[in-house]
């Protein structure tokens, strides 16, 4: 059942920007304005994700200054803050409000800064990253982020014999991916060889193996399904489930699993009456290569040890049987963290649309987002449908 | 009212040389860092009790790109203590600790450029 539309989307190029965030964030938030033709005086609240401003930019308090940007000052908005995955929750919160009849028309956005252009190094931003993991538990033992889905990955690499090459052909597939996409941070292609001659970060995880730090913003206009027929090209929001899970690691029971992703997709699949096998692709949360294989086998599109030889396989390619990342993913496309659950969503509605340029996938009816914050201990899967 | 096992009891216990976990008293499961009420099953209060100083593996990375103020490499894992689970940073003389290795604690470890404790652990 619908539980919301989105009938426009917008976004910036991810890479470096010098914009500072009410003006990168307002580039985005017009072009979905715009996309929608929605009239600025029919937007009843703005739901927006930024995870790290504070601590990167010395700036908080954002609803306010961004909604004055582009002319909203006045209207509800909220701001969230759930490390990597702040815009999914803000979309996830947005998708409730309209389905319970409390908003008609919201605004939804992220945006973050994450290169030097905010001033801060590999160190700094490092440290800035690692402030997700448990302040007391893991913090002083010099866990990094690349750290902590190493962990995960290695047990999984254990448990199922998953390989470091099979992690690369996640990178590889994601680079191509970016090729096709204008809006993507990386737009070369690279090779399994070049992946595994890249310097180590935290074992498996080569430098390739990462998503960058990048600059960027994306924003949609959510409607009820009631008022998303004057709209042109509405997209179906059919599901939308959110899980958390047990902080720090030592504390979850089976630490690959990705748990709340296993939770929220049954959640999102119930809700949309749908399963793995009648989704036709998804956007996942690649902030590092084995971060998508635990993904894939967490929606369903695989069964437990069998992402890396599907990676490996060319499956999960944009010609495979299950594709994966067609925007090249947080890893070709960029991740500045505020921005890409919002992202996943503009990509998810231009494919449906059958407006997704060189990357469009064949004749997709149905999608699925999946953006996971810290550990994976928070995670919020979309599904979103041609409109019936 | 008895002592609380929370962030301090486990921290100063760490700075002793001591490794503390938290142990249910309703459930009776044992974890590796404090929390207020028992994950598995909700009852309030975990009592502290010392953990097994030995364990295995249970996943580990080698960091080459640290934070700042930490110098690297530097080995961080997962260790399993009988039913209890921590992270801990991993020593090894030579070689490199790989899942289901032996570890043996060996105190705690001011790394952090701000001092605070982590598990130390050295590889058997
Ligand atoms: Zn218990």
């Amino acid at each position: 059942m619908t539980r919301a539309s989105v009938v426009g989307v917008g976004m910036t190029t991810f890479g470096v920007h010098d914009q500072p965030l009410p003006e990168l964030f307002g580039q985005a938030a017009l072009d979905a304005i715009d996309d929608a033709g929605v009239m600025p005086g029919d937007i009843d609240s703005f739901y927006f994700g930024n995870a790290m401003g504070g601590q990167t930019e010395n700036d908080t308090h954002l609803a306010p200054t961004l909604a004055t940007e582009i002319g909203l000052a006045g209207i509800e908005a909220q701001r969230f803050e759930d490390a990597c995955a702040t815009s999914a929750n803000a979309f996830k919160n947005a998708v409730e409000a309209v389905d319970a009849g409390i908003h008609d028309t919201v605004l939804v956005g992220g945006v973050e800064r994450c290169t030097p252009e905010t001033g801060k190094g590999t160190g700094a931003m490092t440290e800035i990253f690692a402030s997700a993991s448990h302040r007391q538990y893991e913090q002083p033992t010099g866990l990094t982020f690349p750290g902590v889905f190493a962990l995960l990955t290695k047990r999984h690499m254990h448990d199922y014999g998953t390989t470091e090459r099979q992690l690369a052909h996640v990178a590889v597939k994601n680079h191509y991916n970016g090729t096709n996409n204008p809006r993507a941070h990386f737009g070369t292609e690279t090779t399994v060889e070049a992946v595994l001659d890249s310097p180590i970060v935290a074992d498996p995880f080569h430098l390739m193996d990462c998503c960058p730090f990048s600059d960027g913003a994306a924003a949609v206009i959510v409607t009820s399904d009631d008022v998303a027929d004057s709209y042109d090209e509405p997209v179906d929001v059919t599901g939308v489930g959110q899980a958390t899970g047990r902080v720090p690691l030592g504390l979850k029971s089976d630490i690959h699993a990705t748990q709340p992703a296993r939770d929220a997709t049954a959640t999102a699949y119930e809700q949309a009456d749908t399963t793995a096998e009648a989704v036709d692709f998804a956007e996942v949360h690649d902030c590092f290569t084995g971060a998508e294989i635990l993904a894939s086998e967490a929606i369903g599109f695989f069964e437990d040890g069998d992402g890396g030889p599907a990676a490996e396989a060319g499956r999960t390619a944009a010609d495979g049987d299950r594709p994966i990342n067609p925007s090249g993913g947080l890893k070709a496309k960029g991740h500045p963290i505020g921005a890409t659950g919002v992202s996943q969503i503009v990509e998810l509605t231009e494919q449906l649309r059958g407006d997704a340029g060189a990357r469009q996938l064949d004749d997709p009816t149905r999608g699925l987002a999946h953006n996971l914050g810290g550990d994976a201990a928070t995670t919020v899967i979309s599904v979103l449908e041609v409109r019936g | 009212m008895t002592d609380a096992f929370n962030y301090d009891a486990w921290t100063s216990a760490l700075e002793r040389g001591e490794l503390l976990g938290g142990r249910c008293q309703s459930c009776e499961t044992t974890f590796g860092t404090p929390v207020m009420v028992c994950p598995d099953c909700s009852h309030r209060g975990l009592a502290p009790t010392p953990l097994a100083e030995t364990g295995t593996v249970h996943t580990v990375t080698r960091i080459e790109v640290p934070p700042t103020g930490f110098e690297g490499p530097f080995f961080v894992g997962i260790v399993e203590l009988e039913d209890a689970r921590l992270t801990a940073r991993i020593e090894a003389d030579d070689g490199e600790p790989e899942i289901g290795d032996s570890v043996t604690f060996a105190g705690g470890l001011s790394a952090a450029p701000d001092g605070r404790v982590a598990p130390l652990f050295r590889l058997d």
